[in-house]
């Protein structure tokens, strides 16, 4: 463990046992998000390095949470905020009609936990960063001279976590960086449009993934150049991964949050044990899945990461939680309590949420499409737990005619639907797998984490595209 | 590893920063660097959690202290600069070893040169702005002596009321969950070229969901709500609830939406998000920066017509000054003061707006943050509008993200109305579909207004080639 952390979690430890003294579930975490971000542009170039840096505590009352997040890591400024809330609790424990107790795991653990690279970023000098981020900018602007300007980018992004509560004392480091790289292309009819793409992985590996997405990545400013828009209507669809992804994520992630079951905020309530697609069909959730951007080894309760099975084998099976809304709904434990920083409130979220793969071959889904569309990109998604509805934004794809991707390009559409027509509309998913995406997760608009995009191929036989 | 460097204040008070700027005119003196900029922020937080059953979940209270660092370096015709920022309470050693990195940086980050601002330039002259513009005193009040609790307490019984007196025996309508938001934060900038500068700002933001259930059939539906604004005691929350109430109500009537081409009407947060998105990112604005223009990207010239409008004319103005708006601001992050700024006028584009970097590179004055967003109302009443025997009308989406380069959109709808004949029967579903620059091509706009963070603007808009894809 890093030894600047050392006297922080002497204090909190000792916090700890004061509130177990006093009578009081307390947890801390201490949460430095480092994060550096150097991005070239056509002309210029930007570097920015930031560390978000705090402690939040909290003590349970027997009804609800008093917490107190703050920067300073000053022991008398910690002391006086465990006082504040310390005297809360104490003052309103008498007046608690109903109070009751929550479900903490007990299980005593003090352990270490380091995500691994063979190369780790800050082994990397600033001069290589930028030699290999000039190489890739250069390769792009002498691809084409309709691309007006670009945005090659390396964000480093390192977490240094420690969780305290009277069993558990977790520390984990995670290191990740994402490469990002859009070019901006002016088109026949004079406007600019973006194509975008994120890399993802633990360390410098991220440099060795581009060079295989850069043909790729040209096809798709080709094809934006070409691209129209789609008429609206009922399609028969091929998502690729982090299609597959999003919708993993929009619709069973979000939907199979605790905390918004608990508020009878979700549908998916009233589908649990009920199948609701074909056996080929099963969403995880899974921390613990490395070089991805959902990375983590326990949660901000202590949780060790684990995989949720949110379908299994078509059938709804159970949902991702936090310790309230565990406690209420007298769930099993997940490792999904997690927050934006120190200042922000816990709630249930997703970590790495996907298809896992089938059986098929990718041109086995796209031969059985007689006309429809391959859809490969997306901006982003919204829930709708309530309703259930699906709402991909920004989708670019490709048209299929009798079983085969045509030279016809569609962008700027949404992919809408009701979720349990879509999922029983999967008709196959593909060995093929990859998970990519340097995604971020609100909570509607709010409440930002990180997330990945991605999973199998999809062969969906009716959603609706506009 | 030494003490920490930076005592604790009372509220709200200017962080002591003279450790470091006693290092960073070392630095300069040494010539490692030329010019440096400390700017803080510290964010005060009291937030309450409330559940359905009305059972409070969480009280957070938080004191964010952080520091950002940028320091230059001036070269020949280039400027090398690297930022940092910290949490307060870094310590000597931290400090030294993120500032040497920093310098380091500068000589590999060079930029086209441009001039930092400085005391003497007028467009840091202090802007005319009163500081009750900027923040509610009664909101620093309730933070200061721990009253939001309080607070929240008597405008969630407000809701409540209005909820039980909205009863009736079709539909009834419950509180899912309530997050009551509040903050206050003290920026602070001071530059190596004499500039420094402070605001306040308060704001809260309310984030709930009501849920509509049919007393016949069980079914239910919901409405979220999210809302942002400057002061707790001066906003009309029971109009605002009561509003919102109705369209809960309406979620539970709503019919699925089927194609419909024609002319719709955009109001409520619709109308706003059309304009300031969430987040806030329009691609008329944002072809309206100068970074967009010196990166190639926006085609907007000084004094050329952008839209061929059919009917109103667009026009659209920047105005930071706004009392009691939760985007009124007096400076940017680079000292650069806030000045009202007409971006569109007539839809002919008028200024960019950017900070000094890119503001150099066009060689215009740097126009400071933007502030509230003004759009002109149009030349008809909201009854003018609304005299077509058939429209839709759309009250909220589940997002409306447009592409902000290339102005496409395809936006769920929560919540509309179809109006037939004067018939108004709500519906929820499809895609609200097109382009935002050649929509506002297009369009009416009421002469009515409405005052929301950030935006004020027609309370309605009028589209009279609009798209919506059905389920």
């Amino acid at each position: 463990m890093d030894t600047k952390i050392g006297p922080t979690m002497e204090i909190l430890s000792k916090l700890a046992e004061n509130a177990a003294e006093s009578g009081f579930y307390f947890d801390a975490n201490y949460l430095d998000a480092q994060e550096s971000r150097l991005i070239l542009f056509k002309e210029n170039s930007n570097y920015e390095k930031s560390s978000d840096k705090g402690v939040k505590m909290r003590i349970w009352d027997g009804e609800k949470f008093l917490e107190y997040g703050l920067s300073s890591l000053e022991e008398n400024n910690l002391r006086k905020a465990y006082e504040n809330i310390l005297e809360k609790a104490k003052k309103n424990q008498n007046s608690i009609s109903e109070p009751f107790e929550l479900d903490v795991d007990k299980i005593e653990m003090n352990r270490e936990f380091k995500s691994m690279s063979l190369r780790p970023l800050n082994t990397v000098s600033i001069e290589e960063k930028n030699e290999l981020l000039s190489r890739i900018k250069e390769k792009i602007l002498a691809y084409s001279e309709d691309i007006v300007n670009v945005r090659v980018g390396l964000i480093e992004e390192r977490e240094e976590h420690l969780f305290i509560n009277n069993y558990k004392r977790l520390f984990q480091e995670i290191d990740l960086g994402i490469l990002i790289i859009v070019a901006f292309v002016r088109c026949d009819d004079g406007s600019t449009k973006m194509v975008y793409k994120s890399l993802v992985d633990n360390g410098a590996e991220v440099f060795e993934k581009a060079h295989s997405k850069m043909d790729e990545f040209f096809e798709e400013i080709e094809a934006m150049k070409k691209a129209k828009i789609l008429e609206g209507g009922k399609y028969k669809v091929v998502l690729a991964p982090g299609l597959s992804g999003l919708l993993a994520h929009e619709s069973f992630g979000h939907g199979m949050e605790a905390d918004t079951l608990l508020k009878d905020r979700a549908l998916a309530s009233e589908w649990m044990g009920k199948k609701i697609g074909g056996e080929f069909v099963n969403i995880v959730d899974y921390p613990n899945l490395k070089g991805k951007h959902g990375e983590f080894f326990f949660d901000f309760e202590g949780n060790l990461a684990q995989k949720t099975y949110l379908v299994k084998e078509g059938v709804i099976n159970e949902p991702i939680s936090d310790i309230y809304s565990k406690t209420r709904l007298k769930l099993k434990n997940s490792a999904n309590a997690r927050f934006e920083s120190y200042d922000h409130k816990h709630y249930t979220r997703m970590s790495n949420t996907y298809f896992e793969p089938g059986d098929k071959e990718v041109e086995e889904l796209i031969a059985q499409v007689d006309d429809g569309i391959f859809i490969r990109e997306s901006h982003g998604g919204m829930e709708d737990p309530k309703g259930w509805g699906v709402q991909l934004q920004g989708c670019f794809g490709q048209r299929i005619k009798d079983g085969k991707l045509v030279d016809e390009y569609y962008e700027g559409f949404s992919f809408n639907g009701f979720l349990p027509d879509i999922i029983k509309n999967i008709k196959g998913v593909s060995k093929a797998f990859e998970i990519e995406g340097g995604g971020m997760c609100g909570k509607g608009h709010k409440e930002y984490v990180r997330v990945s995009e991605g999973g199998p191929y999809m062969l969906i036989n009716e959603v609706i595209l506009g | 590893m030494k003490s920490k460097l930076v005592e604790r204040k009372p509220f709200l008070e200017t962080p002591d920063i003279s450790f470091f700027e006693e290092r960073l005119n070392e630095a300069k003196k040494k010539g490692e660097i030329d010019e440096w900029k400390i700017y803080s922020r510290q964010i005060r937080k009291d937030n309450i959690y409330i559940q359905k059953g009305d059972v409070v979940e969480s009280n957070l209270k938080s004191n964010r202290e952080d520091i950002e660092f940028c320091v230059y370096k001036k070269y020949e015709n280039k400027l090398g600069e690297a930022s940092f920022t910290v949490s307060i309470g870094i310590s000597e050693d931290e400090f030294s070893k993120e500032l040497n990195e920093a310098i380091f940086i500068c000589s590999q980050n060079l930029n086209r040169r441009y001039e930092l601002p400085k005391r003497t330039d007028k467009s840091t002259e202090d802007s005319h702005i009163s500081y009750d513009s900027l923040y509610s005193k009664t909101n620093m009040e309730s933070l200061e002596n721990e009253e939001i609790s309080l607070v929240v307490a008597q405008k969630y019984k407000i809701l409540k009321d209005l909820l039980e007196k909205s009863d009736d025996d079709e539909v009834e309508v419950m509180v899912n969950s309530f997050e009551f938001m509040t903050n206050a934060s003290l920026e602070y900038v001071k530059t190596s070229q004499q500039i420094e500068k402070s605001q306040i700002r308060t704001r809260i933001y309310l984030d709930f969901v009501l849920t509509a259930r049919d007393k016949k059939t069980g079914r239910e539906s919901e409405h979220v709500v999210y809302e942002d604004v400057n002061s707790l005691h001066d906003f009309d929350y029971e109009r605002f609830f009561g509003e919102m109430i109705v369209y809960a109500k309406d979620t539970i009537k709503a019919q699925n939406m089927k194609n419909f081409r024609g002319k719709i009407l955009l109001s409520s947060h619709a109308a706003k998000d059309f304009f300031i998105p969430e987040p806030p990112s329009n691609p008329i604005i944002v072809h309206g920066s100068a970074r967009l223009k010196f990166e190639n990207i926006s085609g907007f010239e000084i004094g050329k017509e952008i839209l061929k409008a059919k009917k109103d004319k667009f026009s659209i103005t920047s105005d930071p000054f706004l009392k009691g708006n939760a985007r009124t601001v007096a400076f940017d992050e680079d000292g650069i003061s806030a000045k009202k700024n007409t971006i569109i006028e007539n839809n002919v584009f008028r200024n960019f707006f950017g900070n000094k970097q890119y503001s150099d590179y066009l060689g215009i004055e740097p126009s400071g943050p933007l502030g509230v967003v003004i759009i002109d109302g149009g030349g008809k009443s909201i009854q003018e509008l609304e005299t077509e025997e058939e429209y839709a009308e759309i009250i909220s989406f589940s997002w409306f993200n447009p592409d902000n380069v290339s102005g496409n959109f395809s936006a769920e709808i929560r919540l509309g109305y179809i109006i037939k004949n004067g018939k108004k029967t709500p519906f929820k579903g499809g895609l609200f579909t097109g382009n935002v620059f050649k929509m506002l091509e297009d369009v009416e706009f009421s002469r009515e207004k409405m005052n929301k963070p950030g935006f004020v603007g027609p309370e309605k808009i009028k589209f009279y080639e609009g798209k919506i894809i059905g389920a």
